[in-house]
């Protein structure tokens, strides 16, 4: 009743796309989402959840991507516009003064962070060292 | 006696004096102060069985093991706000933070006014607590484990006059390790998962992990005082899930005198509500509240590694009688991560310097009322519009916390607000603190303490359940969870479930012996 199945190849580049505006590769530190097989932690995370939320965001991925047409006055989705188009339309999301806008990037950028930051070596890249603890 | 999905190869069908659905604060207890006494006790546990060992320190691994649906449960209404529970072996306890705080004075004694419950005075409840706080090691954190984000705390609410007071918590030797909320890895949090569970387990308690109840039986039985026919809890059937695919498998069955159910405030009013039960008062499920919280997070010159602390360990009271109160709140990075601004490469140099944050909380005991209704499936919706007069406690909580912060040299201050997402100055402070805030204007709120959607009072019309737990209209069902109490509780509810959970136990220990 709950299995997701795999997420769709187009649905896929919209994750990888997104996620690597988030989190690009180089900077602060050099990983990024690229190199953290984003699309599949996103795939594995969504699996065995209710089917009204995995459809909730898989829905709220493709309205992100193809929103671009009515939201921009653009002729091409999210995933076919040029970087530095791309940029600019995370930020009207991120600034908008709708609410559900502002929300739904929280909830994808959410599964994207946690991809990301939950990979040993961006952890490492950041000094996330934890101090090792034993039971008593 | 814990049996998990890979031990159970046939249906099961169990008898006990009781049956209890849920492990966490409420069914714990309940479990372990039956089967002391010598009862019988079937603890039915949707959530997998985890041992000190599983829990890897890795905040994602834990949340998906740990976490009903993977952390990704929000409210429904403005603001969306994320509502974790914990679905596993100790329930939200395995995954909270520790802090033990007694239900305030004025709350009990405003139950006893204002929704005739009875005997809940602080006197009445005082040995409640106390039996509680001994078996869990209760106890003040030390000014050693404070560690460096509450010496900046202290730092800035000096500077401010407030006073910065430690928290106590069940703990046994706790080494700092600032994951509490994803499983204690040297099992030093008292969870019941490593305290009374275990202690049930030994007067014989059987639970059964990854069995999800789904059905109370009842039956009609004569009262012997009335003679007339009444509803009453006979069992509980339900279903073993496969962990891996969460598929339905085998059946199980437990026949019992009295049912417990202790699935905590979101599932426990679903569950009746899907059973048809104790709908005569119309309040199941009603009356929601949340604790609603925003984390105010500030970076500073100085390395911090918060992670290396107690994530919870200090708190402000100095604003709680208007509802307000502010608390540690320190999480890993793969989890602080989605509650800063910016993306791209502003949020990269952020979180490259993630070493240097501190941050804070601020906890709103709410006014606003939700709902638990019925969705697709018979699983729960949950309702709760934010109101305007919350989201402004809310807005003064983080001002006050962002000056807290500034006094303390911090150098950014990253808020839920929007337009005011990023501070650094006691002028935008100001200008937040003026500014006209929508509750649309709040992305990103959390709340932990999920309450009062099957709450308690003598008036059968106004409530669930009466001053023992028991329901008013199915006689040997009782409720023993956060759902019970009528009112917000301004503080962590944990050892409020604990302590009304230990008085119910004796109520069904006396029903149990039968008439004197
Ligand atoms: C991150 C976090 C930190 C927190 N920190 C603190 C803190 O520091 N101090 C504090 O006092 N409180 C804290 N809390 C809250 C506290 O842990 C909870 O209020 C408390 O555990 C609730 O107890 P409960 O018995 O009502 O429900 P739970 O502890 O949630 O237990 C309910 C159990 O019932 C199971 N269940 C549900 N439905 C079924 C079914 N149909 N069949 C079988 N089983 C079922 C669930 O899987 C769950 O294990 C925190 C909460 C969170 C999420
Ligand atoms: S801070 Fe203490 S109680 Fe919390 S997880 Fe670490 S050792 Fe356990």
């Amino acid at each position: 009743m709950r299995n997701l199945g795999a997420l769709s190849a187009p649905e896929r580049k919209i994750i990888e796309c997104f996620a690597e505006k988030l989190v690009p590769q180089g900077g602060s530190f050099s990983l990024g989402a690229k190199d953290v097989r984003i699309s599949e932690f996103v795939e594995d995370y969504l699996s065995n959840l209710p089917l009204s939320l995995i459809w909730s965001v898989r829905g709220l991925f493709l309205l992100f991507n193809f929103a671009v047409y009515p939201l921009a006055n653009k002729v091409r989705p999210f995933t076919g516009l040029k970087d530095a188009q791309q940029i600019a339309y995370i930020e009207s999301w991120e600034k908008s003064p709708v609410y559900f806008k502002r929300a739904g990037l929280k909830l994808l950028s959410t599964l994207v962070m946690m991809g990301v930051y939950h990979d040993a070596r961006v952890a490492q890249a950041i000094s996330y060292r934890p101090k090792s603890t034993v039971a008593e | 006696m814990i049996r998990t999905f890979s031990e159970i190869t046939s249906d099961v069908v169990e008898e006990a004096d009781v049956c209890i659905i849920g492990s966490g604060a409420g069914g714990a207890v309940m479990a372990k102060e039956l089967a002391e006494k010598g009862h019988t006790v079937v603890v039915l546990e949707e959530g997998g069985n985890f041992v000190t060992a599983d829990f890897n320190r890795n905040g994602v691994d834990m949340i998906r093991k740990l976490y009903r649906a993977k952390g990704l449960i929000f409210t429904r209404g403005l603001p969306h706000i994320a509502l974790p529970l914990g679905r596993c072996v100790g329930g939200t306890t395995t995954i909270n933070s520790g802090t033990c705080f007694r239900t305030p004075d004025g709350v009990l004694n405003n139950w006893e006014a204002s929704h005739q419950v009875k005997d809940c005075s602080p006197v009445t409840m005082r040995p409640y607590f106390e039996r509680v706080e001994q078996a869990l090691n209760v106890q003040e954190v030390s000014p050693e484990q404070m560690g460096r984000y509450a010496a900046i705390i202290r730092r800035g609410a000096d500077r401010l006059g407030y006073e910065v007071k430690p928290l106590r918590r069940n703990v046994r030797g706790c080494q700092g390790s600032g994951v509490c909320a994803f499983g204690c890895p040297i099992g030093a949090k008292q969870s019941m998962n490593v305290s009374y569970l275990p202690r049930a387990c030994q007067s014989g308690a059987r639970i059964y992990a990854n069995c999800q109840a789904t059905e109370i039986l009842t039956e009609l039985m004569k009262s012997p005082s009335t003679r007339h026919r009444r509803r009453a809890a006979c069992g509980v059937s339900g279903i073993v899930l496969n962990p891996q695919n969460e598929s339905a498998t085998f059946n199980i069955v437990v026949r019992a005198k009295v049912v417990v159910v202790a699935a905590g405030a979101v599932h426990t009013p679903a569950l009746l509500l899907k059973n048809r039960l104790c709908l005569d008062s119309g309040q199941v499920g009603k009356n929601l509240r949340i604790h609603p919280t925003a984390r105010i997070t500030a970076l500073f010159d100085e390395p911090i590694e918060g992670w290396n602390e107690v994530p919870q360990s200090c708190y402000i009271d100095r604003f709680a009688a208007e509802g307000i109160t502010l608390e540690g709140m320190f999480v890993p990075p793969e989890i602080a991560a989605f509650g800063l601004p910016h993306f791209g490469e502003p949020h990269k140099s952020l979180m490259k310097h993630y070493r240097n944050m501190a941050s804070f909380g601020v906890r709103v005991s709410d006014s606003s009322a939700g709902d638990v209704r019925l969705g697709l499936g018979g699983s729960p919706n949950i309702h709760y519009p934010l109101n305007r007069d919350d989201a402004q406690k809310l807005i003064k909580g983080i001002a006050i916390t962002a000056e807290i912060f500034l006094a303390a040299g911090a150098k950014k201050i990253f808020t839920p607000v929007y337009q005011y997402s990023e501070m650094s100055s006691n002028a935008d402070v100001a200008r937040l603190s003026r500014a006209k805030i929508r509750v649309s204007d709040l992305v990103g709120l959390a709340a932990f303490h999920p309450l009062g959607t099957c709450r308690m009072g003598s008036v059968r019309e106004k409530s669930v359940v009466d001053s023992n737990g028991e329901t008013h209209d199915v006689e040997n069902l009782f409720i023993s969870d956060a759902s019970i109490f009528p009112t917000a509780l301004g503080v962590n509810p944990q050892i409020s479930i604990m302590a009304f959970s230990t008085k119910t136990a004796e109520v069904i220990r006396a029903r149990l012996a039968g008439p004197a």
